[in-house]
């Protein structure tokens, strides 16, 4: 039913702003629509450039080879078994999963341990400076001895996604849920409620807005987290690989480099629409200005 | 007991609504005591709409949040309902209405009246049921599936006082409920108070800073004064319920705001 139809069944009142789940599915198509183009319009901005400074500079065809030729890359054959497309694509698909998977994880984590801080000034004062000093640690310098001790298997870079994403979250969620309005939670007093009842239906909801610009935050370095664990230690699949392999062809072939680094800002440009997306099918998550 | 015998079998035949027993608060601000209610005596019986008026700093605001069990006395007894604030609050008897309307922003209209009823822990067909009927009663029919951003300030006021009524309580304490709204919407709401009230009677106690609503909705009405926080006098309104915006222009009323407005000019404070 469309907002014309409700209004038309009843004049006096106008409609609701949540309209049914359609209208919903429809606005957040057309926001995925917008970004779309405007992803587009981007890179033919920056393929222009490109070509820019390339004719100013006057630089060689083997270190900076055409915008249209990288692209031209993807239709040439990568092994006996698939074009470059298709061995992109796999590799795409791999890094998504483990990036998407320590997501997940480090999100989960990230929550619980902020609704933690939050609830408890003792934990915060003990947990938040920790939180905050193992943000500073250089994962590339831990990767492969992580590696050593975990194997190499792919929960190992999901982990090291997750050991970044958790901290933009767990602030995120202790600011959000420390910022709930005294009155909501007076009012929770007045009926009785419990703690468990007072996070679930005030404390959290109030903290999304804040929760989903962590979740934001934690989606781009979710992606590069899972690429950087990719790097170090002779993987055999993944974006991390391609581009560590595509970086020792670069005198012979530089397009396939460029084409990695392209894979990976469509891949973290990917998951943060994602979040996106999700954010505008959660009401409570909208942001309170009406941003 | 100082109290003489005719008292005290009165105070035994009628049921407490509210009271407070030489209720004493201090807040205590950089290691100074600040006296904010000094020796308040109050007794409202049960079912009686009493409103408080007073200077702002009269720590009448702090007197509703001792009943609500907001916060705790330093000295004296507070009774809501003829037991404790505590096990009032506990055996959910209270309803509380503040300033703002205060709704859940990612709640429909409808699932912010039945808030209190689902942290009861109702079923979810008897709460929207019991919802549809108190926004009937506060002439919001049809807004049910609205959210609180797309209504005017006073039907925001109407869903939090549905809210604060969905779970039938015995007490209703109200905290400037409608002074943010202009005066044409208060006078409205003011009327639809009173035949909410006439309806269900709850004991009512009715923070305000208008003289005219204090007097039109109460039985009596109690002047504050600041400084430290005390109780002036209290002002009988003889006015028979149910009044109607006649009752505005009677003798009695002229007679009880006038009363009123002197007592508050000698009560102090800003």
């Amino acid at each position: 039913m469309t907002a014309a139809q409700v209004v038309g069944a009843r004049p006096a009142v106008a409609s609701p702003a949540w309209g049914s789940g359609w209208v919903r599915v429809r606005r957040v198509a057309a926001r995925w629509g917008v970004a779309a183009v405007m992803g587009v319009a981007f890179v033919v901005g920056l393929c222009l450039l490109w070509e820019l400074a390339k004719l100013v500079t006057g630089t060689d065809d083997s270190l900076m080879p055409h915008s249209w030729a990288v692209f031209a890359q993807l239709g040439e054959p990568a092994g006996p078994d698939g074009t470059w497309l298709t061995y992109i694509a796999e590799n795409w698909v791999v890094t998504l999963r483990n990036a998407v998977a320590g997501f997940l994880a480090g999100s989960l984590l990230g929550v619980a341990l902020g609704v933690w801080i939050a609830s408890n000034r003792v934990v915060g004062a003990a947990l938040l400076p920790i939180t905050a000093l193992m943000q500073t640690i250089p994962i590339v310098a831990i990767a492969p001895a992580m590696v050593l001790f975990l194997g190499t298997g792919w929960e190992i870079k999901a982990a090291i996604a997750a050991f970044l994403t958790f901290f933009p979250v767990t602030v995120a969620t202790a600011k959000g849920i420390a910022s709930t309005s005294a009155e909501s939670l007076e009012l929770m007093r007045v009926c009785a409620a419990s703690r468990w009842q007072t996070l679930v239906k005030v404390r959290l909801p109030s903290a999304l807005p804040l929760i989903f610009v962590g979740l934001e935050t934690a989606a781009g370095v979710a992606v590069i987290g899972a690429i950087v664990a990719e790097l170090p230690f002779g993987a055999t699949e993944g974006l991390g690989m391609v581009i560590l392999t595509s970086w020792q062809y670069y005198t012979i072939q530089p397009t396939s480099l460029y084409l990695a680094a392209i894979a990976s800002c469509a891949l973290g440009a990917f998951v943060v629409f994602a979040v996106r997306a999700i954010r505008t099918l959660v009401p409570a998550a909208a942001d309170p200005k009406g941003a | 007991m100082s109290t003489d015998t005719t008292e005290a079998t009165e105070r035994q035949t009628r049921l407490v609504g509210l009271a407070a027993r030489d209720v004493v608060k201090t807040f205590s601000v950089k290691g100074k005591e600040n006296l904010v209610l000094d020796t308040i005596n109050l007794e409202i019986p049960k079912g009686e709409f009493v409103s408080v008026i007073g200077p702002s700093g009269c720590g009448k605001s702090t007197l509703l949040r001792i009943f609500a069990d907001l916060i705790p006395v330093t000295s004296g007894t507070a009774v809501v309902d003829g037991i404790s604030p505590q096990l009032a609050r506990a055996d959910r008897r209270l309803g509380v209405v503040f300033q703002q309307a205060n709704l859940m922003p990612w709640r429909s209209v409808l699932r912010n009246v039945g808030l209190p009823l689902e942290v009861e822990g109702r079923g979810k067909v008897a709460r929207d049921a019991t919802s549809r009927e108190l926004l009937e009663l506060v002439g919001l029919a049809g807004y049910e599936k609205h959210l609180p951003r797309q209504l005017s300030g006073g039907m925001q006021q109407r869903v939090a006082i549905a809210r604060a009524l969905s779970t039938e309580p015995d007490v209703l304490l109200m905290d400037e409920p409608f002074g943010a709204l202009d005066e044409i919407t208060r006078e409205r709401l003011n009327q639809e108070l009173l035949s909410i009230w006439g309806r269900l009677r709850p004991t009512v106690l009715f923070i305000t800073h208008s003289i005219p609503e204090a007097v039109f909705l109460s039985s009596r009405v109690v002047v504050m004064g600041a400084r430290p926080g005390r109780i002036v006098d209290v002002v009988d309104v003889d006015l028979p319920y149910p009044r109607d915006p006649g009752a505005r222009t009677d003798p009695a009323f002229h007679a009880a705001e006038s009363r009123i407005r002197a007592l508050l000019a000698t009560a102090g404070g800003h």
